[in-house]
């Protein structure tokens, strides 16, 4: 029971950072860096994007506290357990770039939260000897974007973006440890850094923001070419 | 006007969002056949180990030499172990009679001829095949006499064998020096015949033991004797459950490998069927039949053995079994968990799943 809700707490953190983040950078903006049009020069922008997001490898997972396992058939337990097959998931992000003159771009950071959608199959793995069951509908995804680096041009109303950059995939969540008969829960995390391009295709909506399609191929996770991100990516700024 | 309208389309597109997450997000849940991350996953082979098949008596038959005779199984195994020599009173070991003795030269030859090694493992049981009363052990190993013919017997009867293994297991705890004075007296003889041996020890997981009888067997003062210890990482459960929890036998070999001796742990290739008068030891065969018979469904438990319920003349049954899929999934544990020095003991030859040893040589290093 603690660790559902440690579990869930997790979540409602990571919830509450994207939504602040995003608050707190565009609050923090000034008005005159909504330099959106080719005219004008060096400024942020903020990006909140809602995605769904889909892989065809996860990182391996840890026990997250292994000195909290408590199992029947055995003392102690630590160990990472292997993971195949992918995962699919929604979420949202908030996502913060720095804009050199109209070229180019500059992602500084950003953070995401993604829940999983649709079925998942139960992925059979051991973790120190003892027989584990993969969850992936217990797990949740935080993204963790880095810096990179992207070039945009402007057409009139339309903007085309494409930049490469920088990410850790932070999975975690419940998973399960035999242990005769019984199946305990344990809380997981696996931990996988990666490398991202992201490319945009945006409407002008106004002098300050504009609606973007993206995609978000995932040039190396875990393994190369592991996946996509399709979003819905609103942008305020440049 | 402008803006108000922009506003508007940003909250419709806003709401339509939030509510196709939220549709998106309710959709999840457990669906189709599990995936193999360990066992038989093509990209996770298995570590090559030391096999041994314990066979159930003296003789091959038919489907065991079938299965002995295949390529697969010669990948996966190397030795044979006859579990058929008991002691009598007086420490002579049978089969006595000369039929049964070259019958078994015959066996272990043929055994030879297809490439195996051959253990004969030596087992406490009355000539009836049920394993003595631990008192009875405790008293034939407490009697010298009784260990200097039965060191004299074993070496006579296992000339033609490559190995000897002392299957002790039920000995009361009070028995421990006398269990080591038996081991001592037949290691020297065994040694200079040039025989391995091998001992069967309780899969304790704790020092001391942390079963009734574990501490029967002083593992410090028997690894100097021995060459290999078996550990019996068998029937874990005692009320309805698996025949074995991988982490529980990582834990037992763990221990037992503290004594630096070649270490075997044990998979069950038999079933239990638990009824209500009691435990009773079935194949993969036989309790695949008695599911299609009583129209039972197969189900996995947490450690992936099979197991199903079946009412037989008014009395309620729970059968449990390992097929293909759980032993390798067990092997798939082993592989990280634990060395690959550590051999394996597959006990109940002839009981397993008839597709065991092929797949599993098939995703074997």
């Amino acid at each position: 029971m603690r660790r559902g809700h440690t579990r869930r707490g997790i979540a409602r953190l990571v919830g509450l950072l994207v939504v602040s983040l995003s608050l707190v950078i565009a609050l923090a903006l000034p008005r005159d860096a909504h330099a959106a049009s080719p005219d004008r020069g060096t400024g942020m922008e903020v990006r909140l994007q809602a995605a769904f997001a889909a892989t065809r490898a996860m990182p391996d997972l840890q026990l997250s506290a292994p000195e909290e396992v408590l199992l029947p058939s055995r003392e102690a337990v630590a160990g990472t357990l292997p993971t195949v097959g992918g995962f699919r998931s929604f979420g949202a992000s908030a996502d913060m770039n720095l804009v050199l003159r109209p070229r180019f771009t500059i992602p500084i950071f950003g953070l995401g939260l993604y829940l999983p959608v649709g079925d998942h199959a139960p992925i059979r793995s051991a973790v120190d000897g003892s027989i584990a069951t993969v969850q992936p509908w217990r797990l949740i995804g935080i993204d963790f974007l880095g810096p990179g680096f992207g070039v945009r041009t402007v057409e009139r109303r339309y903007f085309f973006e494409a930049s490469v950059r920088f990410s850790i995939l932070v999975l975690t969540g419940t998973s399960q440890i035999a242990a005769g008969r019984e199946a305990i829960d344990v809380q997981v995390h696996g931990i996988a850094p990666g490398a991202r391009a992201e490319m945009s295709a945006c409407r002008r909506l106004d002098p300050e923001s504009r609606v973007c399609l993206t995609v978000s191929p995932r040039l190396f996770e875990v393994r190369p070419l592991s996946g996509m991100t399709v979003g819905l990516t609103w942008v305020w700024g440049n | 006007m402008q803006n108000a309208r922009t506003w508007s389309a940003r909250c419709a597109l806003g709401a339509i969002a939030s509510a196709l997450a939220l549709v998106l997000v309710a959709c999840k849940g457990e669906g189709g056949e599990p995936i193999d991350a360990v066992g038989l996953a093509q990209e996770t082979p298995l570590p090559k180990r030391k096999g041994t098949v314990l066979v159930d008596g003296c003789a091959i038959d038919p489907f065991q030499d079938a299965t002995l005779s295949a390529p697969g199984t010669r990948k996966i195994v190397d030795e044979v172990l006859l579990h058929c020599l008991v002691p009598r009173d007086n420490g002579a070991l049978g089969p006595a009679d000369s039929s049964a003795r070259g019958a078994l030269r015959r066996t272990i030859e043929e055994l030879h001829l297809k490439g195996y090694k051959v253990s004969l493992g030596v087992a406490f049981t009355d000539e009836t095949g049920a394993r003595y009363d631990p008192s009875r052990t405790a008293q034939l190993v407490g009697e010298p006499t009784f260990r200097a013919t039965f060191a004299e017997s074993l070496v006579a009867v296992a000339n033609t064998a490559d190995a000897v293994d002392l299957d002790l297991l039920g000995v009361p705890q009070g028995s421990r020096v006398n269990v080591t004075a038996l081991v001592r007296e037949v290691s020297p003889k065994l040694r200079d015949a040039k025989k391995t041996l091998g001992i069967f020890i309780p899969p304790s997981v704790a020092t001391p033991s942390d079963l009734p009888d574990g501490e029967a067997f002083d593992r410090a003062s028997l690894a100097p004797l021995v060459d290999r210890f078996r550990v019996m990482t068998l029937d874990y459960s005692e009320t309805p459950g698996p025949t074995t929890d991988p982490g529980w036998a990582t834990d037992a070999v763990r221990l037992a490998q503290n004594a630096k001796r070649e270490t075997y742990v044990s998979l069950p290739l038999y079933g239990v069927d638990f009824g209500p008068r009691g435990l009773r030891g079935v194949s993969v065969v036989e309790a695949r039949g008695l599911a299609a018979t009583y129209g039972a469904t197969l189900s996995r438990g947490a450690t992936g053995s099979q197991f199903f319920s079946y009412v037989a003349l008014g009395e309620p049954h729970e059968v449990w079994f390992d097929d293909t899929a759980s032993t390798a999934q067990a092997l798939g544990a082993f592989a990280t968990s634990l060395p690959r020095d550590v051999g394996v003991l597959y006990y109940g030859f002839g009981a397993e799943d008839p597709s065991l040893f092929s797949s599993i040589a098939e995703r074997t290093e």
